[in-house]
């Protein structure tokens, strides 16, 4: 490699706060050679994404670079003025963004939003249009989009996530740039989508020679697909190099406390359930020949003009026993059906047919009156912790608000506020804030909190670890491990990522389309798959260990090595 | 789209036939009885007959629905009792000046009041946002009666360049035109103001989410991102208020047509208001309902065209 495309010199970045100048990056230094993929890795809070956006020169009016430069091709890119910066972005530095949901306009088709920035270009000037279709077309179908020529007219909400995704990447490869910086682009996915996107990632870089600069606070991603690293703390960088080299011998002890916190790094779960033994446990959960089917809205004009009814099967007859104490894993991709499964164990949702026992009692019969008094025995611990919680109302009242709507006098609610936040390792003091001011980890704390608070017998946790960063979330998988040792809880994981909770589940049922495909004790499944999904969904799990990333993508692809022909 | 579009008109039948329900029953909301309120204490007993009987005050309710819903749609609703013509007439006459007057207002208001909240948005807390801000607030607070008479003492009094009154000849188009200038201007100034904030709001917003971000990392120019990227997503929620906003420049239109003498449905309601004409009263609030109606359903349709997502109705997340 002869010269480096992006050299960053003592960059240092302050966000200008009413308290004063807060200092997101503290002297950063580092390379970006042609054609290499650097990954930049650390926690939310890290300075990770702001050194990202101050490559791009994307950072907002209240940040301002007070220190250092940044050159791209031997230019200061401090010394360009906005018209130059723009001819500069697209061209030569793209940038694709974490959520594909977001970062596409709604209400432009993919065509347009594809071709106006080509027609812009200098070089494409005076290009007939016919020219610039077949080129996006081409960028499209190379990024994986099925059937690009018809697409064109689709809008983004058309799509699916996976695709969006791949959108954004068309549209950042539209004129080959030299430096792709990608900010935490497969964070938003699935994980067979991850490995899906990391791998088209890794191809386009062979193909074009375009080097990443890839934000990301995934280990895992980070040894599918960097050449180097490095490794963020607190606005510095802490240690930078080879991947290989850094994982297997870390010298910074927070990259070592980082490996250590990944999912991966946790011992396989080979013991069985400590609170009942087998023959007298009493199951919590049983669901016999249990569906679920979702009908379409058909609009009576739609009904007129008779339009096939669509019903969408989410669960499509699943048997499932669910002893008492255990915790049983659902796992499998989004739209496989898991978290209808577990909505309908708790009665959110309404089944279409089959049985339902819950506790020893037939529920699909039972009057709301019932269902309502099993409910406060029953909780749900929600994906999205901050939307679950009411913006309006501090932690001390969504604490108690259980209490209330179940009519249970509390005695002392000082203290039952202590003791549930103590529960989950929270200090009194956040019992006066609100939901804005809590962190991700703290909010999920803090519903954890709230659904413990009846004294459930049974809780459904919906992806209790996704977005959060790893320490974060191994200390969410302890939190949870240990409640269920302290208060013999039974807890039924929903989740794609069968890595995260590998230490944790006692069983895992593997759903795909709203069947369980595969079931079995956590060590039987990840250890012996039997179910070719199943082995699909290990296989796309990264696990921070780029040698054996390295050769699976190697299997899937034939990349990573030297020489080898590229696929057609 | 054409499944949205069957379905938003479907909706829009069904108010229409409430409105006319209502309508038909109106009468009987006002004490006394209406025959003798048109008439006066002195009418003979004859003609309160033959006005009751040509009112249909003597069928049944269900009976008067019928009649008026049958009359609708044979375009007879019925003669005046003062003038002896054809109601449908009378309305027909003044409505066309109406429809011009409100058409030429939002016109107006749209092709001002968008570029001020574009120029607000572009800079917000700038000077020119302030300043064009505390306009638009004025605009809006100033009734059209005050603007009305203002603009008519200083353009039509004073300077005398703009007629005082009438509508003008409508076979002369350009005398028609001036007669229209005051009072459009007038009834435009309100929704210049909203219209204004309404874009600046909008603008604000979506040029702080994502995709513009994301935009902006392509190298696009700044107009064709504001332009043709951020400005379309912020005018669809303003075109779903202006068909709201065509239901405020009738009530607009009253005032305005009396201040400039206009003939017009405002003038046509109040002056039946005051002889208590209640059979060209409804049928000119009809009118003045459906106009409000099918704008909203041309407004629905235009918002669906700008946001691909609303077709979807509310699932989409």
């Amino acid at each position: 490699m002869s010269g480096e495309l992006l050299r960053v010199t003592d960059l240092r970045v302050a966000y200008h706060t009413p308290a004063g100048p807060f200092v997101a990056v503290k002297g950063a230094n580092f390379e970006v050679g042609p054609g290499e993929i650097v990954g930049v890795v650390g926690e939310s809070g890290s300075g990770k994404s702001t050194l990202a956006s101050t490559v791009m020169g994307l950072l907002g009016s209240n940040a301002s670079i007070s220190g250092g430069t940044v050159e791209y091709r031997g230019t200061d890119l401090a010394g360009l003025d906005p018209e130059e910066m723009r001819r500069l972005w697209g061209n030569e530095i793209a940038m694709i963004f974490q959520d594909p949901g977001t970062s596409l306009n709604p209400v432009l088709t993919i065509g347009r939003q594809l071709l106006t920035p080509l027609r812009q270009r200098e070089e494409m000037r005076g290009q007939p249009d016919r020219v610039l279709r077949e080129r996006v077309i081409r960028i499209l179908d190379r990024v994986g989009l099925p059937d690009p020529e018809r697409r064109l007219n689709s809008y983004p909400h058309e799509f699916s996530g996976g695709m969006r995704q791949r959108v954004m990447i068309a549209m950042a490869l539209l004129s080959n740039p030299g430096l792709l910086i990608a900010d935490e682009p497969v964070s938003a996915l699935d994980v067979t989508l991850k490995k899906q996107i990391n791998e088209l990632l890794l191809g386009l870089r062979e193909e074009l020679g375009t080097a990443i600069l890839y934000i990301t606070h995934d280990l895992g991603v980070v040894a599918q697909v960097c050449d180097r690293v490095l490794v963020m703390n607190e606005g510095e960088i802490v240690e930078t190099g080879d991947v290989v080299q850094i994982f297997e011998d870390p010298q910074h002890p927070y990259t070592r406390k980082l490996l250590a916190a990944s999912p991966a790094a946790r011992p396989l779960r080979r013991e069985q359930p400590t609170t009942a033994r087998e023959g007298d446990r009493e199951p919590i959960v049983e669901a016999r020949e249990l569906r679920v089917y979702f009908r379409e809205r058909t609009s009576p004009i739609g009904r007129l003009l008779r339009r096939q009814e669509r019903v969408v099967k989410a669960v499509d007859g699943v048997d499932i026993t669910i002893d008492e104490g255990e915790i049983v894993a659902l796992v499998g991709e989004s739209g496989s059906g898991k978290t209808t499964l577990g909505r309908t164990i708790l009665r959110l949702q309404e089944e279409t047919g089959g049985e339902l026992r819950v506790a020893g009692q037939e529920i699909t019969e039972l009057p709301g009156g019932e269902v309502r008094k099993l409910r406060a025995r029953m909780q749900m611990i929600f994906q999205d912790a901050v939307a679950s919680l009411s913006p309006r109302r501090r932690v001390r009242y969504l604490l108690l608000e259980p209490f209330t709507i179940h009519d249970v006098k509390v005695d002392d609610p000082d203290a039952k506020v202590r003791e549930l936040l103590e529960m989950v390792d929270l200090g009194g003091e956040l019992a006066n804030r609100y939901p804005h001011e809590l962190s991700g980890g703290q909010a999920r704390r803090v519903g954890i909190a709230r659904a413990l608070a009846l004294n459930p017998r049974l809780l459904v946790a919906d992806e209790p670890t996704a977005g959060l960063d790893v320490s974060v979330g191994s200390g969410i998988v302890d939190l949870l491990s240990s409640l269920r040792e302290r208060l013999g809880l039974t807890l039924i994981l929903i989740t794609h990522d069968l890595n995260s909770i590998r230490d944790m589940a006692d069983r895992v049922a593997v759903m795909n389309g709203g069947r369980i495909v595969e079931r079995g004790t956590t060590a039987q499944i990840l250890e012996n798959p039997q179910h070719p999904y199943t082995r699909e969904l290990i296989n796309a799990v990264t696990i921070p260990d780029p040698r054996l990333m390295r050769e699976r993508i190697r299997a899937a692809t034939g990349r990573f090595e030297d020489n080898h022909p590229k696929e057609n | 789209m054409l499944a949205y579009i069957t379905q938003r008109l479907l909706s829009t039948v069904v108010v229409c036939i409430l409105i006319v329900v209502f309508l038909s029953l109106l009468v009987h909301f006002v004490p006394g009885d209406p025959a003798t309120i048109i008439l006066g204490p002195r009418a003979t007993p004859e003609l309160i007959q033959r006005v009751t009987e040509s009112m249909d005050l003597d069928k049944s309710p269900v009976m008067q629905i019928v009649s008026f819903f049958g009359g609708l749609l044979r375009g007879d609703l019925g003669t005046d009792v003062f003038t002896n013509r054809p109601i449908v007439d009378i309305v027909m006459s003044v409505l066309p000046h109406t429809v011009i007057l409100a058409l030429a207002s939002l016109l107006l208001a749209a092709l001002v009041g968008v570029p001020l909240g574009v120029l607000s948005a572009v800079r917000p807390g700038s000077w020119a946002d302030r300043i064009l801000s505390l306009v638009s607030v004025t605009f809006v607070t100033i009734p059209p009666y005050l603007s009305g008479l203002l603009l008519l003492m200083l353009f039509s009094g004073t300077l005398r360049w703009l007629p005082t009154f009438g509508a003008g000849d409508p076979s002369q188009p350009l005398d028609y035109l001036r007669h229209m200038i005051l009072p459009a201007v007038v009834l435009a100034l309100t929704w210049i103001g909203y219209i204004a904030r309404l874009v600046r709001g909008n603008l604000i917003e979506v040029l702080s989410q994502d995709h513009i971000r994301a935009a902006r990392a392509q190298g696009l120019k700044r107009r064709t991102l504001l332009y043709r990227y951020a400005l379309p997503n912020a005018l669809a929620p303003t075109v779903a208020i202006l068909g709201v906003a065509l239901g405020g420049l009738m009530a607009g239109a009253v005032f305005v047509e009396i201040i400039f003498s206009r003939p017009g449905l405002g003038t046509l309601i109040t002056e039946s208001i005051q002889t208590r004409n209640y059979p060209v009263v409804r049928a000119a609030t009809l009118a003045a309902a459906l106009l409000f109606v099918l704008a909203n359903f041309l407004a629905d349709i235009a918002n669906a065209a700008l946001d691909p997502r609303i077709q979807l109705g509310k699932r989409a997340s």
